[in-house]
């Protein structure tokens, strides 16, 4: 099924926008999981350490419980050593104190022994009236006697009844009479501290965190408290300024760090309860860095890349629609001319068919013609020499000077155009033979035209100097009758020299290979070049024999060898004939 | 448009321009001294004076660049006199009231004994005073003015630290000069001990051969405590160091710096804590923490010296957890 170009732009747009909807989409849905999953990451973790944290305080009251538990009389220095081990491992514990258990009956003999040790004038009492709340115990007192570090700020709870202190009030009842261990107490007023207190009992381990075993008072030998810095304690782990934190206690906000965004699009958030001696803490967690574009970036870059391909498929399509229609066009035009100039082809190869034939049919009629001719004048020209001879022969001695001297010129003549007649022959032939490419020794060839010229036209003696182990490429029959020619002509036209000599080789010419024939022979005026090749030319005249077609035949053999000949050449000088083979051949040669 | 200024307009406005700049800088040290605290050190010794100058170097680390100190010294253990000491005292509480410190420090017995209590209880003067021994009962201490630290020996930690070396022991010898301080401080010894199940016999002499004596009589004891020689006026410390190297065959321990060659181990007082408490009491006060709140304390920091000397010329050997924690060898 086809769509119309037009259709198919808007299927393509449609789908490209659906597509990169759906992608973006899908990114968008991946990277705010990966943005809760973060998140989750985070504060699992953050929560993790936290209960590492309380762990790590339950194992230094687990310390220091001990401490008091062995041993009745605990100096000030092992409670100040211990208690400064402490403090570099957590540095969130700004204070440490112990308050041991007294009854009122010894609560006078202890106070002396305090004022005899040097704390003069020292009484238990209760807490500071705006921290104070009423003791729950009538017969027992808690007095804090050892305080770390201990300053001007913390002496002022030395020998304080820690029943009387309101945030100890507020978790009373499971620290005491539930026995609990550690109890957190948020303190009012003061948002970036808390205090921890923990039961010293004579109880085992197992029954210390057992809510349903009450302790009786009995069994509690003393209370340690611990302040917390929460900015050193939960600041270290919540750390993230990027959530949002906040920590309750019994419903009581004890810490919040961090904002709320209020441009969060999407809201993340966890809470984590956290079990502290059975007391829950709530840490709810709340992702405070709202999304920005940063955080949306991918999905963006996928729209954009999407619809960015949305288009780029849009513009391809359409400029393939355009392309195709213009090529179509072109087509078209094309496949018309196509025919016109099919169609003028056709007429002109049929002109041309026809002129072959016709100009094969008259060059064949020619050559027929000039066949005939020259056989027909051959029956007349050997009568004419015959009847010459005869006359010669049997009547000479009838004849006057005069006349046995025409009888002489009448057979020249009539030998002269026998010679005539075989030349154009030979002309003739060389159009007509069928043309054998091979590649042959040109040098060798070159020998044996000298040795038929020798045996042929006996002649002066001269010097030849041929080249050899020379190749060429070309029919040998017919080169044969070409380097006849050149090769007959240089014995000719030096047969005057006092040294005759001729030259056959072969030479290089601007890179091409350049074959020649050279005699040191009459020469010829290089004003007449241009007719050296044209038949019955002789620049001589009758001074040398020839029929002036020689030159003529072998111009016509170079050129079916797709070669060109040219001359050079001076008056008294000699001449030098050169020919190539093939189409290379020098630049500006043959020119006129 | 410029706005032209008459001449007399002028004037008035370089007029008040030059009074403005008067009032300022009339106002300044006004300004200044309201901003700038001040306090007072009354020492009862002198400076040179080791102890004194222990709790000197601790306040003044204190309270330096907290408030103007200006500093007393009564000088009387040098001139120990009652006249001279009241006289001092005198001298020293007007010093005081021209002064007029926001919190007063008073370090040592004496300077309690003659100008805190007799001028200064229970006043408007917030009082820190430190370097008192044993109690400040002597003084009525506490005032609603005053609180401070008492200066007490390490009795318990020194015995602490005599049982982590030898175990459990039975019975000890206070060895010490015939002073009357000595005396009070050694029923303060037989008081704690006797209630760790530890006999400890007194001996008190004069001379020094006296001291060689029951030095030598106590190598059968479990170990000796060496007590102050301030009353034995022919001590020669060449002889009797050289005499305690070479008979010693018992656990000796002191509570006072100067006693070190004498003994193997020694748990002294620090002075600069005194000072240090005594600084930091006088701060908070000065940030507005009430005195009277503030209890009384004690000393709790004591500098660990061992004798190694001594220590290898005896069979005596200490614990690792002294060795350790010695602050320094003598």
């Amino acid at each position: 099924m086809t769509y119309a170009p037009k259709q198919r732009l808007i299927t393509i747009s449609t789908l490209g926008i659906l597509i990169a909807l759906l992608l973006t989409g899908l990114t968008l849905q991946y990277e705010v999981g990966l943005v809760k999953k973060t998140f989750s990451e985070k504060t699992g973790k953050m929560a993790d350490e936290l209960k590492h944290q309380f762990d790590k305080i339950n194992n230094i009251d687990d310390k220091l419980s001990f401490l008091f538990q062995v041993s009745d009389h605990v100096l000030d220095e092992d409670f100040s050593l211990q208690s400064r081990s402490i403090f570099p491992r957590a540095p969130y514990i700004k204070k440490i104190i112990y308050a041991p258990q007294i009854r009122n009956s010894h609560i006078k003999s202890e106070e002396e022994k305090l004022q005899y040790a040097g704390y003069t004038g020292l009484n238990f009492r209760p807490f500071l009236q705006s921290e104070s709340a009423r003791s729950p115990f009538s017969d027992i007192i808690f007095p804090v006697k050892y305080i770390q570090p201990y300053t001007p700020y913390t002496s002022l709870w030395f020998g304080r009844d820690i029943m009387t202190y309101l945030p100890v009030q507020d978790m009373l009842h499971s620290l005491i009479l539930e026995g609990k261990k550690l109890q957190i107490s948020v303190i009012k007023n003061s948002p970036s501290e808390l205090y921890l207190f923990s039961t010293v009992t004579f109880l085992n381990s197992d029954n210390k965190n057992n809510s349903k075993n009450a302790v009786s008072t009995e069994d509690i030998f003393g209370v340690l408290g611990y302040l917390i810095d929460l900015n050193q304690w939960l600041l270290p782990v919540i750390k993230n300024p990027n959530i949002a934190t906040i920590a309750t206690l019994n419903n009581q906000q004890f810490f919040a760090q961090g904002k709320l965004s209020e441009n969060n699009v999407i809201n993340i958030t966890r809470t984590e309860l956290i079990d502290f001696e059975g007391q829950i803490i709530n840490l709810d967690f709340h992702l405070s860095k709202p999304l920005t574009l940063i955080d949306y970036r991918i999905p963006l870059l996928i729209l954009a890349l999407s619809l960015l391909l949305t288009r780029l498929i849009f513009f391809i399509e359409k400029n393939h629609i355009e392309r195709n229609k213009i090529l179509n066009e072109q087509n078209s035009y094309i496949e018309k001319k196509v025919s016109e100039k099919t169609a003028l082809l056709k007429e002109r190869t049929s002109q041309l068919n026809t002129a072959y034939t016709h100009q094969l049919a008259v060059t064949r009629e020619l050559e027929s013609f000039s066949y005939s001719i020259s056989h027909d004048l051959r029956a007349p020209l050997r009568s004419i020499s015959t009847f010459s001879q005869v006359l010669k022969e049997e009547y000479s001695h009838l004849l006057d000077d005069e006349a046995k001297n025409m009888l002489l010129r009448v057979q020249k003549n009539a030998q002269r155009m026998n010679l005539l007649i075989d030349d154009l022959l030979s002309l003739a032939k060389v159009s007509r033979q069928t043309f054998v490419y091979e590649r042959f020794s040109i040098s060798k060839l070159a020998n044996e035209q000298i040795q038929n010229l020798i045996e042929r036209t006996p002649t002066h003696p001269f010097k030849a100097n041929i080249t050899q182990n020379l190749s060429a490429k070309g029919d040998i029959r017919l080169m044969g009758i070409a380097l006849n020619n050149l090769l007959g002509n240089a014995i000719k036209y030096s047969s005057k020299s006092e040294a005759p000599s001729i030259e056959f080789g072969l030479t290089s010419i601007n890179a091409v290979d350049v074959y020649f024939v050279r005699d040191n022979g009459v020469g010829f005026d290089m004003r007449y070049a241009d007719k050296l090749f044209s038949p019955f030319q002789r620049l001589h005249g009758d001074e040398f024999e020839g029929t002036g077609v020689g030159l003529a035949t072998v111009q016509r053999i170079i050129n079916r060898h797709s070669g060109k000949i040219w001359a050079e050449s001076e008056p008294g000088k000699g001449t030098c004939f050169y020919f190539t083979l093939g189409e290379d051949h020098p630049p500006g040669v043959g020119k006129k | 448009m410029k706005i032209q200024y008459h001449a007399p307009a002028r004037k008035l406005n370089a007029m008040i321009r030059l009074f403005a700049i008067l009032l300022f800088t009339l106002n300044f040290p006004v300004i200044s001294a309201n901003e700038e605290k001040k306090c007072l050190l009354l020492m009862s010794y002198h400076q040179g004076y080791e102890w004194n100058d222990g709790i000197e170097n601790g306040v003044d680390e204190k309270l330096d660049g907290v408030c103007e100190l200006k500093k007393i010294f009564m000088d009387t253990k040098r001139n120990s006199s009652t006249e001279f000491g009241k006289r001092a005292a005198l001298r020293a509480k007007s010093i005081i009231e021209n002064f007029s410190p926001d919190v007063l420090i008073a370090t040592d017995d004496n300077a309690s004994r003659y100008v805190i209590k007799p001028y200064f209880k229970n006043t408007g003067l917030p009082v820190v005073f430190c370097g008192i021994n044993w109690t400040a009962q002597e003084y009525s201490y506490p005032y609603t003015n005053a609180t401070g630290m008492v200066e007490v020996a390490p009795i318990i930690p020194l015995l602490v630290n005599i049982q982590h070396s030898l175990g459990n022991v039975k019975h000890g010898v206070y060895l010490s000069s015939d002073a009357m301080t000595e005396h009070k401080d050694f029923k303060r010894y037989e008081k704690e001990y006797r209630e760790r199940g530890v006999h400890l016999t007194p001996i008190f002499v004069s001379t020094m051969a006296d001291w060689k004596d029951a030095y030598a009589e106590s190598q059968s004891a479990d170990f000796i405590i060496i007590n102050n020689k301030a009353g034995i006026n022919d001590w020669n410390s060449v002889k009797l160091t050289k005499f305690v190297n070479q008979n010693s065959n018992t656990l000796t321990v002191t509570n006072y710096r100067w006693m070190m060659p004498y003994a193997m181990l020694g748990m002294t007082k620090s002075a600069r804590e005194q000072g240090l408490w005594a600084g930091e009491v006088a701060t908070a006060i000065l940030n507005g923490l009430a005195v009277k709140n503030i209890p009384i304390t004690v000393n709790k920091t004591w500098n660990l010296y061992v004798n190694k000397k001594l220590l290898n010329n005896s069979r005596i050997k200490l614990s690792n957890r002294i060795l350790i924690h010695a602050y320094k060898s003598w």
